[in-house]
């Protein structure tokens, strides 16, 4: 039996004890005695939520395939439990092996959200590695990093021993086994660091310095020595079907947010949300094939014993082969009592027919998301949905049976006025109307309902919005306010709900996404004072935060209010993610425009991900416009390609 | 047809509530590949039942779980896929098919088997004496906590049966809906009786086997796979 890392007193008196007991089913146990590398893999969030992210069970799964490799999990222990651990001096520890993650060789976090930055910082401090990296010893665990906030690495440079660009299926082997090969010829920390800055992908923050311009914008991230590469370039994998995929997923004995077998369609996205990252850092789409899902989705539900599979990617309704998928599915999966929760597809008679099978339409919802109230906000952002689709799609939503709408917005885009912040009450509004022309008083099923959220736009690296300014916090909530009034003073105002968002948490968010190395000092003072969970929003502490700034000479507005030139460098310019800059820098312009630039699927508009020679760059397609809007010959011309 | 399993719970198990271990008994199940009955209604779910949560922190190698399941032919077979498909630390011991007029294990409930092992620091001796003081009594009165109120309840019928050996209690109380005893009391009693405060001690609480209304496994009945 595993001897548990903290005592049955302690397992009492914590909330939920087993998110610290590992044992699930399918976790892998190894003799460690018979391995070379211990790999503790950390997604720095409370259990339920780690254990919900589909990457982790990827990457688990990859290396555990190694005979020489025994990957464990590790996730922040709750504040209940961090405050024990503390005051008892215990280190924390894997679930699996239950042994302190000092006694491992590398220590990786999944990065997937800002606002757990802290908490990154927790589980080092708390492990009794030293919180930067220039501090650690030869024995310490290499602390590397990935996912969509490690395209811009800065802010956390200092803490890192190493980021991973990419998918993990492309160079972790390289660099595993370059580590055992260094460990093998007594090579010292340093000199596996130079070597790992030459696999594909593979970022090493301390052989590379930040020069700034006296203004306080970046001059240059340089190389500092000849082994490290200029750029260092996004890894991905060109055949989806070509990959090793987790036949069996641990299963959580709590519950966890995505309690279901999860399986990933595709990656990338065509459609170029001017806003998204994701949209742009995991291009070119790259579709699974449907058999292949076929097969995969049983192997999966058979060794987890799920009742339920979702389907995952950017934009579902995208997937060319989700006709023949939720076809297979429903027939295979109603037969043997097994659920398929579908996530937000785009609401057309298709999805409405597959929705109608697979959930109760009388308790369900159907989900819009316009992003913004008007069609020329829309435009601005490039968000390929129209007024038109809307209406279409609810009309159908609504003769279907379905009565419940959810719409989400975003407040706070470049160039939104106030008329696009009341384009929110206003479509929320005809909705109702719609809904109240199109069913007849005996057909209603109680009260339309309809529930719009916004959430405040945080500019992101590598998006056409890169460049933006963000805006006081105190603007936020005058637009929020201004969408809340506007929404009671409707005439159906009983059937509409509003909600928004934090618009602290919101400027937090948008210094430490476009953060440079000066940022890690205040992430360090802010951790110092106590902040943790900053994305639990009831425990976020601004003024902690804004403490924390000052006392490290950061200056928020830096950050958030001030719109960047087109030829500033970014802290991010030394990562290439495929996407150009030049490209981006168009879809600026073309946003400032309004003008929309048509998807993948529709025509080529030149991003650069072509460069990876895969997925749907290798699909003919038209070609469209390349140029910037004010150099366009004619109007209107360009976006019929 | 209904079969009843006779399961345990070791190390990190017992950190596991009594709705998660359900919940994970039905993914067993699936990855066993052993069909169950689902019931009627807008959203099915299996037909399984415990015979008593165990609280947490405690282990046992001595649960009881009901399932309706489709086939029952060849209970070997299944219990075999069970052990399979199961995890180190939730061990699948015995399963046994129910005759038709079984009562389901929750009702069948009406004893427990529970063994404590000694505190380091209490003799075993001294337990022993302490004990057959407290079996000696004809009605052990204890102030109880029901929702409205606080009863008298007298305990000693309760006690089927306790004696000590091998550094261990080992007693035998009434359990289920009717009249339920938690180890916890008699152990306090003990500690009294030898002057020491109760919460100064640590028990490893065990639960060894659960037992019907004439005192006879709940695994005795049906027939063996």
């Amino acid at each position: 039996m595993r001897k548990l890392a903290l005592t049955d007193e302690i397992l009492m008196r914590v909330e939920k004890p087993a998110r610290y007991v590992g044992g699930e089913l399918n976790a892998v146990i190894k003799d460690k005695d018979r391995i070379d590398i211990r790999f503790a893999i950390c997604f720095p969030d409370v259990y339920e939520i780690g254990m919900s992210y589909l990457g982790i069970q990827i990457l688990y799964d990859l290396f555990n395939r190694r005979e020489d490799t025994w990957c464990e999990r590790v996730y922040s222990p709750w504040p209940d439990l961090d405050a024990i651990m503390r005051e008892k001096k215990i280190p924390l520890f894997a679930l699996e092996s239950q042994d302190p993650l000092k006694d491992f060789d590398f220590l990786g976090f999944t990065l997937q959200y800002e606002m757990g930055y802290t908490n990154i910082l927790q589980v080092l401090d708390l492990a009794g590695i030293p919180l930067l990296a220039k501090d650690r010893a030869e024995n310490d665990p290499l602390v590397i990093g990935g996912g969509p906030c490690s395209y811009n690495p800065e802010p956390l440079a200092d803490f890192f021993d190493l980021f991973y660009m990419g998918e993990g299926e492309v160079s972790y082997d390289a660099l595993l086994d370059a580590y055992k090969a260094n460990k093998a010829a007594g090579g010292s920390r340093m000199d596996f660091l130079k070597t790992a800055a030459r696999v594909p992908g593979i970022y090493v923050p301390a052989l590379y310095e930040a020069v700034y311009n006296e203004d306080g914008t970046l001059a240059a991230t340089r190389p500092l020595i000849p082994e490290a590469p200029g750029k260092i370039r996004r890894v991905i994998v060109t055949d989806l079907d070509d990959t090793v995929y987790p036949d069996k997923l641990i299963v959580p004995y709590v519950r966890s947010f995505q309690d279901r077998v999860t399986l990933e369609v595709m990656r990338g996205c065509i459609r170029g949300c001017r806003f998204c990252q994701a949209g742009m850092v995991y291009r070119p789409l790259r579709e699974r094939s449907a058999d292949w899902l076929k097969a995969q989705a049983e192997k999966m539900l058979r060794a987890s014993g799920y009742d339920e599979i979702t389907l995952s990617s950017l934009s579902t309704s995208d997937y060319s082969g989700l006709p023949e998928l939720t076809d297979h599915l429903i027939d295979e999966c109603g037969r043997q009592h097994i659920n398929i929760s579908l996530p937000s597809l785009r609401i057309d008679a298709f999805s409405l027919d597959v929705m109608s099978k697979v959930q109760d339409v009388r308790k369900s919802s159907v989900t819009f998301a316009p992003e913004a109230g008007t069609q020329r906000m829309r435009n601005v952002i490039n968000k390929g949905l129209t007024e038109e689709d809307i209406f279409r799609g609810a009309s159908e939503a609504f003769h279907g049976g379905w009565n419940k709408v959810k719409l989400y917005f975003m407040l706070g885009l470049p160039t939104e006025t106030d008329e696009d912040a009341k384009g929110i009450p206003d479509l929320c509004e005809r909705l109702s109307e719609l809904y109240f022309a199109e069913i007849p008083k005996e057909e209603r099923n109680g009260r339309v309902q309809i529930t719009a959220s916004s959430s405040f736009f945080v500019p992101k690296p590598f998006t056409p919005f890169q460049w933006a300014s963000m805006l006081p916090r105190e603007e936020y909530l005058r637009r929020a306010y201004l969408v809340k009034d506007t929404m009671r003073a409707q005439k159906n105002n009983k059937s509409l709900h509003y909600e928004y968002h934090d618009a602290e948490v919101t400027l937090l968010e948008g210094i430490l996404a476009r953060g440079d190395r000066k940022v890690a000092k205040a992430i360090l003072r802010a951790y110092e004072l106590g902040c943790m969970f900053d994305a639990w929003s009831e425990r976020c502490r601004y003024d902690l935060w804004m403490q924390a700034f000052a006392e490290s000479g950061v200056d928020p507005d830096f950050y958030t209010l001030r719109e960047r030139s087109a030829d500033e460098v970014f802290p991010w310019d030394h990562i290439d993610i495929g996407v150009t800059k030049r490209f981006l820098r168009r879809e600026w312009e073309r946003a400032m425009a309004a003008e929309v630039t048509p998807n993948c699927r529709e025509a080529c508009s030149g991003c650069g991900a072509a460069s990876y020679g895969c997925g749907i760059c290798r699909l003919p397609r038209g070609k469209a416009p390349v140029e910037a809007p004010e150099k366009r010959p004619a109007d209107g011309e360009e976006a019929q390609a | 047809m209904n079969v009843r399993i006779r399961f345990g719970k070791e190390g990190m198990m017992r950190f596991i509530g009594h709705l998660d271990v359900l919940r994970t008994f039905q993914k067993i199940f699936r990855r066993a590949g052993v069909p169950m009955v689902y019931s009627k209604g807008y959203s099915p779910h299996p037909v399984m039942s415990f015979a008593l949560p165990l609280g947490l922190g405690l282990s046992s190698e001595g649960e009881y779980l009901d399932a309706a399941v489709e086939d029952g032919t060849d209970p070997k077979a299944m219990l075999a896929a069970l052990q399979a498909a199961t995890a180190k630390e939730l061990p699948v011991y015995a399963l046994r098919v129910l005759p038709e007029k079984a009562e389901n294990a929750m009702a069948a409930v009406g004893g427990a088997v529970w063994k404590a092992t000694l505190p380091a620091n209490m003799p075993p001796e001294g337990a022993k004496s302490a004990l057959k003081a407290i079996l000696a009594r004809e009605a052990i009165i204890l102030p109880k906590k029901t929702k409205t109120r606080e009863i008298e309840l007298d305990i000693r019928p309760m006690i089927h049966s306790a004696g000590i050996g091998d550094g261990a209690v080992v007693m035998t109380l009434a359990a289920g809906s009717r009249a339920n005893l938690s180890p916890d009391m008699v152990l306090d009693l003990i500690a009294k009786e030898l002057g020491t405060e109760p919460e100064s001690l640590s028990w490893q609480i065990r639960r060894m086997d659960l037992l019907d209304h004439e005192l006879r496994p709940l695994g005795a009945c049906g027939e063996e796979a």
